[in-house]
């Protein structure tokens, strides 16, 4: 049960990390260039 | 203990090599070669050492004096500078975004343009706060290098260790130079430097400035290029001849008679290890260099994708009873990432080769220019390096040279051809007082004239200098697998992550097994071979089947711009017309026959060298006329020609010619301005005082330009004419050429700023040109389209040759570029199709109401017949038809 909730937590973690790293905090970054 | 002025070593006045008295003072000298330069002109040395007199007395680190020279540079350059750094293993608009970001966010930097086409990034910087390191740091920071050329220079002179010194510090201020190192022992100069910054006659007159000769200047080459191309190439055929053997072992139940030995997972793995980290290497280097800056392009994919399949693999030959005790065979997948690593390496190799011929048109107009120029010199003429020309020297030109720099005639008299210069095919009258440019080529007679613009000031340079900017500010098109794969990879890698835990937590026993086959699963799946190849090998077919057609298309970039064309402007003289004066209509008058005056009129021409008067001995040679030598010639400019033919005196010229020498041309006048109207020049022939006949002489539409015009606006595009002839003469040959819209009297540098105000109305323009003086306009278009009679650097300055000279091939060229656009978008609509099914069928969704699982086999399986299927696409693009 513990390897579980390790494996879910780090796993949702991971997505989150995932999506906010390439995807959503790309958004806010304003592009200089642009 | 003193200081040789010369080169600045500590001399024991009493072990000196000699000793000079300047001004009533002793230099003394470390050696005979630094006396004798002392010697040869003294003030020289300490005009020099006035201006960097502190430099000599340093002996501290050649960095540091490096930038101790930027500290002086700055106080008096506080003005903005600009820089231009080929940059070294961008692959697409993503990774251009990130170099552009990192020069942008160095402190000091006004703006940063990366250029993907020409992989260059152009800097605006404040010289007070950045320098070249900062520069080159950034860019290899953002995962990608700085292209730099390194030459060994041989030099001769250099006998004491100190004259090494001088020379490195003289190197070290030139700008562009990153490193200079001399070695005494060889007499060879080291140095590392930036091609688009300096070049080698550059750095040779530096050495030379310092007092050495240099002995013999190598090949100066586009190393640069040329090294990540065989890079590129020895991975790729190692990558090759690997992935065979791995592909050999992998497939036992194909090819039976393979050894047993490379089937075992151990040997596949030893083979495979090399290419995933070493030839597989740049994709890890760019994808790191992405995720630093927040991006997930192609490399990310190819890195995520392959490593997946490879560390699976990994884990099978290392653990296989893992896999066993969840009831599954140990199966790896090295073949899988080597064959993925390989093709896409193929692919890049083509596109190196490709970017390769981006800087030959800059290649080519500097090749115009002459190497040397013979200067007259204290009343001798002697031959010099065009460098080395001043303004103010007198050059002598003899008859087939070239004239080696801009400049005013000021003896003799010649006619010139600046066909590589204007386009215009007709050699130009020169005498005393008029502009010669350089690069031109001289003729018939021989001249001299006075050099009053060199180096960089010429039209030559100043013409290469608008093409690399019009080719440099470029903005990089978007590649659409790389916004798709934007968004694509973190969704996969969620995806799989998530198809991790779920099975996990949910998966029946062994779970881990089960997950960690799925998370596989779905990462090959989800491998970006469709993807990577969707793109390439359309524009591959694409361009193949342009060519095949006289459609030469310069890369990928050309083709996807193409289709969103809506303008398409025409040069006109040699575009639109032929380029060559005809003889359109012909009148007789007075009982002269056809035949009469044109053998009365070529006669009399045989001897002009104006443009008009060729075109009537053209006529007279269809018409197959013996022409005879005419007795007395005189040409009376702006007028006409006035000459003796056969006894009889001949006029040909305009009508105010014939009043001035009392010909009545009133029965004539009506037919002239019928002519005139028509934008043909009426030109008009008196035999013995008496009208003979009116020819009206024009440059004619080429055959097929009403044609191609008409296809254009059939797909509807809007065509313009620009050209540098009056209004009223442009107009007429537009409207015969059934175009609306003409842009008359343009100069041909202002023709770059006509297609500017045209793109700034927000529309994509294609520019259709034949000379050199349209190569800045025609790199300046978002297509530049040239014609294959045009000259060379046309060509390359051009995105498309249409090597036909059929006007036609501009609406195929578009049209070409629409089914590829077409066949590309239906290839990412295919991968993504594979993937968008595969991910979910991966991820085990029928598992719990069917039992199918995907194991990774068929995942790659399906992923390469997703990229056949593609491929097989792109082939179509074949058989398509062009119209032309």
């Amino acid at each position: 049960m513990l390897a579980r909730i390790i494996v879910t937590t780090i796993g949702i973690l991971l997505v989150f990390l995932v999506n906010w790293y390439f995807l959503f905090s790309k958004k806010m970054t304003v592009k200089k260039s642009e | 203990m003193v200081k040789d002025v010369i080169c600045g070593m500590d001399v024991e006045e009493s072990n000196a090599a000699g000793v000079s008295v300047y001004k009533g003072k002793n230099y003394y000298f470390c050696s005979t070669v630094c006396k004798q330069k002392f010697d040869a002109s003294p003030e020289a040395y300490f005009k020099s050492d006035a201006a960097d007199g502190d430099e000599r007395d340093d002996e501290g680190e050649l960095s540091v004096q490096k930038n101790k020279d930027f500290e002086e540079k700055k106080e008096s350059e506080p003005i903005l500078s600009r820089i231009d750094l080929p940059i070294l293993g961008m692959r697409c608009a993503a990774c251009a975004s990130t170099v552009e970001k990192g020069l942008s966010g160095l402190e000091g930097v006004d703006t940063a343009n990366v250029n993907l086409a020409t992989s260059q990034a152009t800097v605006h910087y404040n010289p007070l706060s950045l320098n070249l390191d900062d520069f080159i740091e950034s860019v290899k920071k953002s995962g990608y290098d700085v292209g730099t050329s390194s030459v060994e220079i041989p030099i001769q002179g250099i006998q004491c260790a100190s004259c090494v010194q001088a020379i490195e510090r003289r190197l070290l201020q030139q700008k562009g130079i990153i490193k200079a190192v001399v070695n005494l022992a060889t007499a060879k100069a080291k140095v590392e430097y930036i091609p688009s910054e300096i070049n080698l006659p550059e750095i040779k007159k530096a050495i030379e400035d310092t007092g050495y000769r240099v002995l013999e200047i190598p090949e100066e080459e586009d190393a640069v290029r040329k090294k990540e191309y065989q890079d590129l190439k020895a991975k790729f055929l190692t990558g090759v001849a690997l992935a065979v053997f791995i592909f050999l072992g992998s497939m036992p139940h194909l090819f039976p008679y393979i050894p047993d030995f490379l089937q075992y997972h151990y040997v596949l793995w030893i083979l495979a290890t090399p290419v995933q980290f070493w030839i597989g290497w740049q994709f890890y280097k760019g994808a790191w260099g992405a995720f630093k800056h927040r991006n997930a392009d192609m490399n990310t994919l190819i890195a995520v994708g392959t490593s997946a399949a490879y560390l699976y693999s990994v884990i099978a030959t290392l653990f296989p009873s893992f896999f066993v005790s969840g009831g599954i065979r140990p199966q790896v997948y090295f073949d899988t990432s080597a064959m993925i690593i390989v093709l896409i390496l193929f692919g890049r190799l083509l596109e190196a080769r490709a970017k390769g011929r981006t800087s030959d048109s800059i290649k080519k107009l500097i090749g115009l220019q002459p190497k040397t120029a013979r200067v007259l010199r204290e009343g001798q003429e002697i031959d010099i390096p065009v460098r080395d020309v001043n303004v103010g020297d007198v050059i002598v030109v003899r008859p087939g040279e070239k004239i080696p720099v801009d400049g005013t005639v000021i003896e003799g008299e010649s006619s010139v051809d600046e066909s590589m210069i204007s386009g215009e095919s007709l050699p130009v009258k020169k005498r005393k007082k008029d502009e010669v440019i350089g690069a031109t080529l001289n003729r018939t007679g021989s001249f001299r004239f006075k050099a009053t613009k060199v180096g960089k000031d010429t039209v030559l340079a100043q013409i290469v200098q608008l093409v690399r900017d019009a080719q440099g500010s470029k903005a990089p098109i978007q590649r659409l697998a790389d916004v798709i794969a934007g968004y694509f990879v973190p969704i996969v890698i969620s995806i799989a992550i998530l198809t991790f835990v779920i099975w996990f937590d949910f998966g029946p026993k062994p779970a881990l097994t089960f997950a960690l086959l799925n998370f596989v699963a779905v990462m090959i799946i989800a491998c970006p071979c469709a993807l990577g190849l969707a793109t390439p090998t359309a524009v591959m077919v694409g361009t193949g089947r342009g060519a095949e057609s006289g459609v030469l298309i310069k890369g990928g970039e050309s083709l996807e711009t193409a289709h969103k064309l809506d303008t398409v402007v025409f040069d006109k003289t040699g575009t639109l017309t032929k380029g060559q004066p005809e003889v359109m209509g012909l009148k007789s008058y007075n009982s002269f026959s056809d035949e009469n005056i044109v053998h009365f009129a070529a006669s009399a021409e045989r001897a002009s060298e104006h443009p008009l008067g060729e075109s009537i001995v053209n006529r007279a040679r269809e018409m197959n006329l013996s022409l005879t030598q005419p007795e007395e010639f005189r040409a009376i400019e702006g007028r006409g020609i006035e000459a003796s033919v056969n006894g009889k005196k001949v006029l040909v010229g305009n009508g105010e010619f014939m009043q001035e020498r009392g010909i009545s041309v009133a029965s004539a006048k009506e037919q002239g301005r019928i002519y005139a109207v028509q934008a043909q020049t009426p030109v008009y022939v008196a035999v013995d005082e008496e009208l003979a006949g009116l020819l009206a002489i024009a440059d004619p539409l080429k055959d097929e330009s009403i044609r191609a015009v008409e296809k254009l606006k059939r797909m509807g595009l809007e065509v313009v004419m620009l050209t540098g002839d009056n209004k009223k003469t442009a107009e007429a040959v537009a409207s015969k050429a059934g175009i609306t819209r003409v842009i008359a009297e343009v100069l041909p540098k202002d023709k770059v700023e006509e297609i500017k105000r045209i793109q700034e109305s927000g529309k994509k323009v294609a520019m259709v040109g034949d000379g050199i003086n349209d190569s800045p306009a025609l790199a300046q278009a978002d297509v530049g389209i040239a014609l294959g009679s045009g000259t060379d650097v046309a060509m390359e300055a051009s995105d498309i040759t249409l090597i036909k000279d059929d006007l036609n091939g501009v609406a195929a060229a578009i049209n070409l570029s629409k089914k590829t656009i077409k066949i590309i978008k239906q290839n990412l609509f295919w991968a993504f199709v594979y993937n968008t099914a595969g991910i979910p069928i991966a991820a085990g969704i029928l598992y719990p109401f069917f039992g199918i699982l995907l194991s990774p086999i068929i995942a790659s399986v399906a992923m390469a017949f997703s990229s056949v299927s593609v491929v097989s696409n792109s082939l179509r693009l074949k058989r398509i038809k062009l119209g032309l």
